[in-house]
C-alpha cells in the first residue's frame, strides 16, 4: 500500500521538475542575439539599425554635444562662437578641450562598428548570392567609415606618421569584454582600406535613399587616398565613383543646387544619413547645434566668421543658400542656413549628406595637381567643372601653379564649408588655424571676436588629436592616451 | 506545464485519501474557566512533539497519542497553556485561564509555526492587538515602532502612503532594501508588496512575524535578503462565532510647524531692504500714477508713501495654509463574523475605509474583505481556503518641488496676494499659477485591485508527518488617470491652444502563482531526542503587463475618456515580461532534552532572471540555541523564568535588483528612414546573479519573576556581497558599461527589546515596553579602483568604501563674516575660503541619513472597564539635507516668494554675527552643510484611551462586548534641532528622493489625527 503513495508521490514530484523549463524566459520587446539573424529581412533590419549608429547624438545625429557636420568647422576657421547663443561646445571652440570634456564620437563610432560586427560575424546564415554579398559589403563599408571617422580625429594625420603612431582599436569582434590597444596608425589605414576595397568590390550600384552604393563608396575611398597621399588611387576611386554614379545623384545644377539642402533633390548626394520626424522620439534635430529659431528671429550658436563670408562672390549661389543673416537679443549676425530643415515638417530636422559627388571632382582635382604638372590640366577642368554649376555668368578659371592649388582649397572650403570639412582638411594639409583678432561675430564684423587664447593652432601642436574620452581609458587599461592630454 | 500541475495536484490529494495510522485515542474537552463554556480551536498537542489537534466548536477533542506519551499540553492565544498528564485514562477534560499577558506562544515563522521556547531564530512578533482600530490604512507604517530591529519611516503623511521597511539596516544600493512580504504563507510579489500592505485591513491580521537573521529567513533564498514580514489572517478558530462591528470617524489635519513665515509687514519690508518692488506695488502704482509715475519703485518714494503703499498691499494679509488646506475627514465602518460550525471553522470581515486628506481634493477610499475557511474531512485531512480582495482609489496630488505642489504654495505664496483678483477670477500669484485652481482641473486618481487566494492541503497519513500542498494566487490590477482640464490652470501654460486639454491613462495588471508542496516528518528517539525533518518544492510565476496611452483636445472637461481626444501625444505603449522561481528546500531541526535546539536549513533557487552560468543560487542557514533555564543547576532560582542563548549563520540572496531579461543578450528594434532597424541593446551577461547577504546573529532571552520582565538582545552582524553595480567596460565594445556583482556593503548592529509588567491583579494591570535598535552601516567595497559612487538624484551624497550608505558629500559652511557680511566656506584643506567651489566638497563621516539608533516605546494601563495605551518612536542621528529650509531660509535670491522669519537674520552691518550672509537678489544660496541638519526627532504616536462597559450591563440587551474609544496620532513631536518636521521619507517623489531621510522637499506633510470609535460584538 505505502508503494503506491511513493510513487504518487513520485509522479508529484517530476512533474514540477519540467517547471525548471519556466526558467528559460524571452524578452516580449526584444529578441535574444540567437534569433535577430535569421532571414535576410533580419540582416536589412540589422543593417538599417547600423545607420542609425550614424545618427548617434555626438557622431552624424550630434548637435550641442558636437556633430561630424558642425564640430570640424568650429575647431576651425570658419565658425566663430555667437556671444548671443547658448554657448554649447564653447569649451572645443576655445581649444580647450580636455580627455573629461571633449567631442567624443569614440562611443557613436564604436556602436556603430559593434553593429556591422554582428552583421558579419552571422553573414554565413544567408545563403550565397547577390544579397549576401550587398548586405556584406554595406556592413564593410560601414565598418570602414567609423574607423576612418575615429582615425581622422584621434589619430595623426596619415601623411608623415611613422609606424609607430598610434591609431584606433580597429574592432572586429563582438566581444563584450574586449580591451583592445590602440592599432598602428598605418595598420589602422590599411584595414580600413581593405574593409572599402571588399565593399566596393560586393556593394549594389543602388541600395536606395540612405545607404551605402557603389559610387559612394568609391567616393569615399577617393576621400581616404586622399588622406593618405596616394594620389593616383584617388584620382582612381575618384573617377570610378564619377563614372558609376546614379543618374539621380548627377552633379546638380545651379537651379537645382538649393534643393539639396532641404531634401527636395537627391542631385549630387552619394551618400546620407537619413533623419525623418517620425524615426525616433524624440526626433534628431541635427541643426540646433548651428542656430535655433526664437520667436522667428534665428539664434545662431555659431556664425561664419568674417574671413569666410567674404570669400563668398555675390553671384555664388552658396552665398544665399549656406548663410542668412538674422536679429536676435539685439545682435545681428550671421547664421549658417545649410541644416534648418526641410520645407515642412520639424525644423532644423535635415538629411545629414556624408558625401556628395562635387567633393569627389574635387579630390579628384586636389589629388590630380599633386601628381604633377603633366595633369594640372585635368584638375582645372575638375575646378571649373564644379565653378560652372555655382556661379551665376560663371567664366571658367585660367589659372596654374601654386594659384591652381589655392583656387583648389579655396573652391573646396566654400563648397564643403559647414559639412565637418575643415579640421579634417587643415589637419591632413598640415596648415594652421588662424583666427581673427579683430573680427567678430556680428553681421558687420563688429562685435565679441574669439578670445585671445583661442586665435591660433600651430599645425603639428597635439591638439590636432582630440584626447581619447577619458571613460575609455579609465575602463580599459590597454588604451595609450595621445599625448599632450 | 498547466496540465502536470492539475494532474501531480490530483495524484497529492489522493495520497492522502486512505492513508492514517493506528495510535491509541484521547478524547475530552476544553472550556473556559471563567464562565464554563467550550473552547473551540485550541491547539492540543502530544508534548515534545508537534502531534496534534484542534478543539471542535464546542470545545471537544479526539487525538491519537502514541503509546510512549504521557502528557498533552493545551495551548489557546490569550488564555495560559496547560500541561496534563494523560495517565491511562482515554478521557482528558481541561479548563484554561486567561492570560493576562496576552502573548502568543506560538510563533509563525518561515513555511511554519514554533512555539517560544523552541525557537533558537530571531523572531520579532507584533501581536493583532498593537495595530488595530488605528487610523492608518498602511499596515506597513503600523510596524513603527513596533520591533527591534525593523526600522519604519512613513513615506509621507498622504493618506494610504506606504513606509520604508529597513530590517537590521540598508542591504544594498541599487537593488531593493524592503522586507518579503508573506501573507497567508504566500510570498507576495515585490511589485505588489506596497499595495498589499494598503489593502489589507490591520483589524483582520491575527500576527505579524518579522524574520530577522539567517536561522528564520533563509528558507526564503533569493528572497529573503532583506528579512520577511510574515502576516497571518484571523482565522475562525479564535473567534466564538461572534459578530462584530467597528466603527470610526475623525479629524486628520497638518502638524502645526516649528517655525514662523514672516507676515506682510515684515515680507513687505525684507523685499524694500532688498530693493524689490513686487507686482501688486507696480499694480498699485499703476493705478495711482499722478501720485506714483512710471518708473516708481518701492525704493525711490518717502517713507510715509511706503507705508501708505505697504498700507494698501498688507491689507489682505492671510495665511495660505488656511486657503488651501482643509480639515480631513476619516470614517470607517467594518463587520466581521467568524466562528466554527462542526469541524469547519470560518472567519470574514468587511471594511470600508475613507479617508479625506488635508488639502482640497485629495482623497483614500478603501473596500476591504476577507473570507478565510478551513475543515477537516477527515481527522488527518484538512482544507482551508483564505480570500482577501482590497480595492483603494485615490486623488492624488502632485509631489514635486514645483509650482503644481501645494505643499510648496502654501509655503511659498505671500500672504499679501490674494486668493482671487478683483474679477473674481483665481489670482494666478506670483508664481504664476493658482494652486487652489490647479487642484480643481488637474486631477489624478490612481485604483489598485488586489487580490490573494490562498488555498491548502494539508494532511497527516502517518503519525509525525505531515504533507501540505498549498496554490497561491495574486493578482494586482493598476490603473491611473491624469486630466489636464481644457481650460484650466496648467493649459495655458504647457497645453497645445490647438487642442487644448490632455489625459493620461496607464496602468498595469500583475498576475503571480505559487505552488508549494512540502511534508515535514517529526520523530524521537527515546524520550530525550527530537527531531523534524522538512522537505519542500515550490514553483512561482508571474506575468506583468502594462499600457499607456495619452490624447490631446477634449471637447470638455466631463469628457475624460481617450476616444474624445482629437490626437495623440507622445507614444501609446505597452510592456510585458514574465519571471519564474524553481525552488527545493529542506530543513531538519534537533533537540536533546528540550534544552539544546540545532537546526539547519538548505535552500536551491533558479531563477529566470540569472544569467545561464549562475541560474541556480543555493542558501544555507544552521542555528544553535541552549535553554538553560532548563538546566538542573538553575532550578533553584525561582525568579528566573526563562535563560536562553542563541547563535546562527547563513546566506539569503537579493534578486529584486536585476530586471526580468536583464542577463540575455538581446536586439530591439527601432526606425531608420521610416522601415524597422534592430540593434544589439544589451549585452549578454551570462554570469549575473543576486546579491547574497552573510547573515550572523547571537542572542540571549531570559524572563524574570514568573515572566513578569522579559528581555531580548541581539547581536548582529550581516555583509552583503556581490552587490549589483554598473561597471564601466570599454566603449570599443560598442556599450559604456554592464550591471555586475562587484560591491559590498555590511550592517553591524545590538537589537534590544523589553517588557515590564509592573502590576498584574485583576482589578489593575500596567505594563511597559520599550526597544531599541543600533546599527552601523558601512559601503565595503565598489568597482575596483572606484573611489565614490555619487547619487545622482541629489548630487550630494555618496557611496564611498569605508563610509555608511549615502553619506553626505558637502561644502563646509564656515559661517558669516562678521566684517563684512560675505558667506565663508572651508576648502577642502580646511582653510576659510570665501569663493565658493563645488570641488572643495568633502565626505561628512558619521552624516548621513542612517540613524545611529531608532526604536519605540510604550505603556498601556487596565483600571476595571477602562484602558489607556501610549506608544512613541524616536530617531537619533541620522542627518537631512533641508531642502524646505534652504528655499526658506534664503540669502536673498527668492525675495519674491514668501520666506519664513529666519531668512531676516542675515548680516546688515560690521559686527553682526548672523546666520545669513549679507542679503541680496543676486546671492546663490549655496549647497553646503549649512542646511545639513540632525533629524533626531521623538514622536507621541497614538495614545488611546478606550472603556469596555460591564458584561453584566451589556448582556441584558444580548450584547457580548462594547468598547468605546478615542485615541490621537502624532499628538506631539520633540525636535531638538530640525526646521520643519524631521520625520522625511520620501523627499520629493518626483525628484527621485527615495532613499528615506536623505533630502527633504515639500512631500505631502505629516498629519494628525483624532477620532472616536466603537467596537460593538454580538
Amino acid at each position: 500500500m505505502k508503494r503506491k503513495y511513493i510513487y504518487m508521490l513520485a509522479i508529484g514530484l517530476m512533474s514540477f521538475a519540467s517547471c525548471e523549463s519556466e526558467l528559460d524566459q524571452e524578452p516580449f520587446s526584444a529578441l535574444s542575439t540567437g534569433q535577430a539573424f535569421k532571414t535576410e529581412a533580419d540582416f536589412v533590419n540589422a543593417l538599417r539599425g547600423a545607420y542609425t549608429g550614424l545618427r548617434g547624438a555626438t557622431y552624424y545625429g550630434g548637435q550641442d554635444g558636437g556633430s561630424m557636420i558642425i564640430t570640424p568647422d568650429i575647431i576651425s576657421d570658419n565658425l566663430i562662437i555667437n556671444s548671443q547663443g547658448r554657448f554649447s561646445q564653447q569649451t572645443t571652440y576655445q581649444l580647450n578641450y580636455t580627455a573629461n570634456n571633449t567631442w567624443n564620437i569614440w562611443n557613436n563610432a564604436y556602436t556603430t562598428i559593434l553593429r556591422t560586427n554582428y552583421i558579419l560575424e552571422n553573414i554565413d546564415n544567408l545563403p550565397e548570392g547577390a544579397a549576401k554579398n550587398n548586405i556584406k559589403a554595406e556592413a564593410l563599408a560601414l565598418r570602414a567609415l567609423s574607423h576612418f571617422d575615429l582615425l581622422r580625429t584621434y589619430g595623426k594625420r596619415y601623411i608623415g606618421a611613422t609606424d609607430s603612431d598610434l591609431g584606433v582599436p580597429y574592432v572586429t569582434s563582438t566581444d563584450p569584454s574586449q580591451k583592445p590597444s590602440r592599432t598602428p596608425l598605418k595598420k589602422a589605414y590599411d584595414l580600413m582600406v581593405a574593409d572599402f576595397l571588399a565593399a566596393e568590390s560586393g556593394i549594389n550600384s543602388a541600395n536606395g535613399v540612405g545607404r551605402l552604393n557603389k559610387a559612394a563608396v568609391q567616393g569615399l575611398l577617393g576621400r581616404v587616398y586622399l588622406y593618405m597621399g596616394q594620389w593616383q588611387n584617388s584620382v582612381d576611386k575618384s573617377t570610378a565613383a564619377i563614372a558609376n554614379v546614379p543618374a539621380a545623384n548627377a552633379l546638380a545644377t545651379r537651379a537645382e543646387f538649393p534643393a539639396i539642402w532641404t531634401d527636395a533633390t537627391e542631385k549630387d548626394v552619394l551618400f546620407k544619413v537619413k533623419i525623418l520626424d517620425t524615426d525616433a522620439t524624440p526626433a534628431v534635430t541635427v541643426g540646433v547645434g548651428y542656430q535655433q529659431t526664437v520667436t522667428g528671429n534665428v539664434r545662431a550658436e555659431y556664425s561664419p566668421t568674417c574671413e569666410l563670408v567674404k570669400l563668398y562672390q555675390a553671384n555664388d549661389i552658396r552665398t544665399t543658400t549656406y548663410i542668412g543673416q538674422s536679429t536676435y537679443s539685439g545682435l545681428t549676425a550671421k547664421y549658417v542656413k545649410k541644416h534648418v530643415g526641410r520645407a515642412t515638417g520639424a525644423l532644423n530636422v535635415v538629411d545629414v549628406k556624408v558625401i556628395r559627388l562635387s567633393e569627389v571632382y574635387l579630390n579628384r582635382a586636389e589629388a590630380l595637381y599633386n601628381l604633377g604638372a603633366a595633369r594640372h590640366v585635368e584638375a582645372l577642368a575638375d575646378l571649373n567643372e564644379i565653378r560652372s554649376r555655382r556661379y551665376d555668368a560663371n567664366v571658367p578659371l585660367v589659372v596654374a601653379g601654386q594659384e591652381l592649388y589655392d583656387a583648389i582649397l579655396t573652391e573646396r572650403r566654400l563648397e564643403l564649408a559647414f559639412e565637418g570639412h575643415r579640421f579634417f582638411d587643415l589637419k591632413r594639409l598640415n596648415l594652421p588655424i588662424e583666427r581673427s583678432a579683430t573680427e567678430g561675430d556680428a553681421a558687420d564684423c563688429s562685435g565679441v571676436v574669439a578670445p585671445a587664447t583661442a586665435r591660433s593652432l600651430p599645425a603639428g601642436n597635439f591638439r590636432w588629436e582630440l584626447p581619447i574620452p577619458q571613460a575609455e581609458i579609465d575602463a580599459n587599461e590597454n588604451i595609450v592616451q595621445n599625448s599632450g592630454y | 506545464m498547466k496540465k502536470s500541475l492539475l494532474l501531480s495536484f490530483i495524484f497529492v490529494l489522493a495520497l492522502v485519501v486512505q492513508a492514517w495510522a493506528q495510535s491509541r485515542t484521547v478524547t475530552g474537552k476544553v472550556t473556559d474557566q471563567e464562565n464554563g463554556q467550550g473552547l473551540p480551536g485550541v491547539a492540543v498537542l502530544v508534548k515534545g512533539t508537534t502531534t496534534g489537534t484542534a478543539t471542535n466548536a464546542d470545545g471537544s477533542y479526539t487525538i491519537n497519542v502514541p503509546a510512549d506519551a504521557n502528557t498533552l499540553v493545551f495551548r489557546f492565544i490569550g488564555y495560559l497553556t496547560k500541561e496534563v498528564v494523560i495517565g491511562s485514562s482515554s478521557n482528558v477534560n481541561v479548563a484554561l485561564g486567561l492570560d493576562n499577558k496576552q502573548l502568543s506562544e506560538v510563533v509563525v515563522v518561515g513555511y511554519g509555526a514554533k512555539t517560544k521556547e523552541d525557537l533558537s531564530s530571531s523572531v520579532s512578533v507584533i501581536s493583532s492587538k498593537d495595530i488595530e482600530s488605528k487610523p492608518v490604512p498602511s499596515v506597513d507604517q503600523l510596524l513603527q515602532g513596533k520591533a527591534a530591529g525593523v526600522q519604519v519611516t512613513a513615506a509621507n503623511g498622504k493618506p494610504g502612503a506606504n513606509a520604508y521597511i529597513r530590517i537590521r539596516g540598508t542591504g544594498s544600493i541599487n537593488a531593493s532594501s524592503q522586507p518579503l512580504l508573506v501573507v497567508n504563507n504566500v510570498q507576495i510579489p515585490d511589485n505588489m508588496r506596497d499595495q498589499f500592505f494598503n489593502s489589507i485591513n490591520a483589524n483582520d491580521i491575527e500576527s505579524i512575524s518579522v524574520l530577522k537573521d539567517a536561522a528564520a529567513a533563509s528558507i526564503y533564498g533569493a528572497r529573503g535578503s532583506n528579512g520577511v514580514v510574515v502576516i497571518t489572517t484571523k482565522s475562525g478558530a479564535k473567534s466564538k462565532g461572534t459578530l462584530t462591528y467597528r466603527f470610526q470617524t475623525g479629524v486628520n489635519e497638518k502638524l502645526p510647524d516649528n517655525f514662523e513665515m514672516m507676515n506682510s509687514a515684515q515680507k513687505l519690508q525684507y523685499e524694500y531692504e532688498m530693493g524689490y518692488t513686487n507686482p501688486y506695488i507696480n499694480s498699485y502704482f499703476a493705478a495711482n500714477s499722478t501720485t506714483f509715475p512710471k518708473g516708481t519703485t518701492i525704493v525711490s518714494i518717502t517713507p510715509e508713501q511706503r507705508q501708505q503703499v505697504w498700507n494698501a498691499i498688507g491689507a489682505v494679509d492671510h495665511n495660505w495654509q488656511d486657503d488651501i488646506l482643509q480639515s480631513g475627514k476619516i470614517e470607517q465602518h467594518e463587520l466581521s463574523f467568524g466562528g466554527s460550525a462542526g469541524s469547519t471553522t470560518y472567519f470574514f470581515s468587511l471594511q470600508k475605509f475613507d479617508q479625506k486628506g488635508i488639502v482640497i481634493g485629495n482623497e483614500f477610499g478603501r473596500y476591504s474583505s476577507t473570507l478565510n475557511v478551513s475543515t477537516e474531512i477527515k481527522p488527518w485531512l484538512t482544507v482551508g481556503n483564505s480570500l482577501n480582495i482590497g480595492h483603494t482609489s485615490s486623488n492624488e496630488t502632485r509631489d514635486r518641488n514645483n509650482v503644481q505642489n501645494p505643499f510648496r504654495a502654501m509655503y511659498t505664496y505671500n500672504p499679501y496676494e490674494p486668493v482671487f483678483n478683483a474679477d473674481g477670477k483665481y489670482n494666478a500669484t506670483h508664481q504664476g499659477v493658482n494652486i487652489i485652481q490647479y487642484m480643481q482641473t488637474e486631477p489624478e486618481m490612481q485604483k489598485n485591485l488586489t487580490g490573494l487566494n490562498a488555498f491548502n492541503v494539508d494532511f497527516h497519513p502517518i503519525k509525525g508527518l505531515n504533507v501540505t500542498s498549498r496554490v497561491g494566487l495574486t493578482l494586482r490590477d493598476y490603473t491611473r488617470e491624469a486630466f489636464s482640464q481644457p481650460g484650466g490652470a496648467l493649459d495655458p501654460i504647457v497645453g497645445d491652444p490647438a487642442a487644448p486639454g490632455s489625459k493620461t491613462d496607464n496602468g498595469s495588471k500583475e498576475f503571480y502563482y505559487s505552488w508549494t508542496n512540502q511534508a515535514r516528518y517529526q520523530f524521537n528517539l527515546g524520550t530525550d531526542h527530537n527531531i523534524s525533518v522538512m522537505g519542500l518544492q515550490e514553483f512561482q510565476k508571474s506575468h506583468f503587463s502594462s499600457y499607456s496611452l495619452q490624447k490631446k483636445g477634449f471637447a470638455s472637461a466631463d469628457l475624460t475618456t481617450q476616444d474624445n481626444g482629437a490626437s495623440n501625444l507622445g507614444n501609446n505603449t505597452t510592456s510585458k515580461s514574465i519571471w519564474a522561481l524553481y525552488s527545493l528546500a529542506s530543513s531538519a531541526e534537533y533537540s536533546f532534552q528540550k534544552k539544546y535546539f540545532l537546526t539547519g536549513s538548505v535552500r536551491r533557487d533558479g531563477s529566470s532572471r540569472f544569467g545561464e552560468n549562475n541560474k541556480y543560487g543555493t542558501f544555507w542557514s544552521t542555528s544553535a540555541s541552549w535553554l538553560m533555564s532548563q538546566e538542573g543547576f538553575l532550578q533553584g532560582y525561582d525568579w528566573l523564568s526563562l535563560l536562553k542563548l542563541r547563535a546562527s549563520i547563513g546566506t539569503v540572496g537579493n534578486f529584486s535588483g536585476i530586471s526580468n531579461y536583464q542577463s540575455l543578450g538581446t536586439f530591439a528594434f527601432g526606425r531608420y528612414n521610416g522601415a524597422l532597424t534592430s540593434f544589439p541593446n544589451q549585452i549578454a551577461n551570462p554570469d549575473l546573479t543576486w546579491e547574497s547577504k552573510l547573515k550572523r546573529n547571537i542572542g540571549v532571552d531570559f524572563e524574570l519573576f514568573q515572566s513578569r520582565i522579559a528581555v531580548g538582545v541581539d547581536y548582529y552582524n550581516e555583509y552583503t556581497d556581490d552587490l549589483l553595480l554598473s561597471e564601466p567596460v570599454s566603449r570599443t565594445t560598442g556599450f559604456t558599461s554592464v550591471t555586475r556583482n562587484i560591491g559590498a556593503m555590511s550592517n553591524k548592529g545590538v537589537e534590544a527589546s523589553v517588557s515590564i509588567d509592573l502590576i498584574r491583579s485583576d482589578k489593575l494591570t500596567w505594563s511597559v515596553n520599550g526597544n531599541v535598535t543600533f546599527n552601523k552601516n558601512r559601503v565595503e567595497e565598489l568597482n575596483k579602483g572606484q573611489e565614490e559612487i555619487v547619487d545622482g538624484n541629489t548630487g550630494i551624497n555618496v557611496y564611498r568604501p569605508g563610509h555608511a550608505y549615502s553619506t553626505f558629500k558637502l561644502v563646509r559652511w564656515a559661517g558669516v563674516d562678521p566684517a563684512t557680511g560675505e558667506a565663508q566656506f572651508y576648502t577642502k584643506d580646511g582653510e576659510i575660503t570665501k569663493t565658493y567651489l563645488a570641488s572643495d566638497a568633502v565626505v561628512l563621516d558619521g552624516k548621513s541619513s542612517n540613524p545611529d539608533y531608532y526604536g519605540g516605546f510604550g505603556t498601556s494601563v487596565a483600571f476595571k472597564g477602562f484602558d489607556l495605551s501610549a506608544q512613541a518612536n524616536y530617531t537619533i542621528g541620522g542627518y537631512t539635507y533641508n531642502g524646505v529650509m534652504s528655499g526658506l531660509v534664503s540669502w536673498g535670491p527668492s525675495r519674491a516668494q514668501a520666506l519664513s522669519t529666519a531668512a531676516l537674520d542675515y548680516w546688515k552691518q560690521p559686527g553682526d554675527v548672523t546666520f545669513l550672509p549679507k542679503a541680496s537678489a543676486t546671492n546663490t544660496t549655496r549647497t553646503t552643510d549649512q542646511y545639513l541638519q540632525d533629524a533626531s526627532f521623538l514622536r507621541l504616536r497614538n495614545v488611546t484611551l478606550g472603556y469596555t462597559v460591564p458584561k453584566s450591563l451589556t448582556e441584558k440587551v444580548k450584547v457580548q462586548n462594547l468598547r468605546v474609544y478615542v485615541q490621537g496620532q502624532n499628538l506631539l513631536t520633540y525636535i531638538p534641532n530640525y526646521f520643519g518636521d524631521p520625520e522625511v521619507g520620501t523627499g520629493s517623489a518626483e525628484s527621485n528622493l527615495f532613499i528615506p531621510g536623505q533630502f527633504s522637499l515639500y512631500s505631502y506633510p505629516t498629519t494628525r489625527q483624532f477620532t472616536f470609535g466603537l467596537d460593538l460584538s454580538f
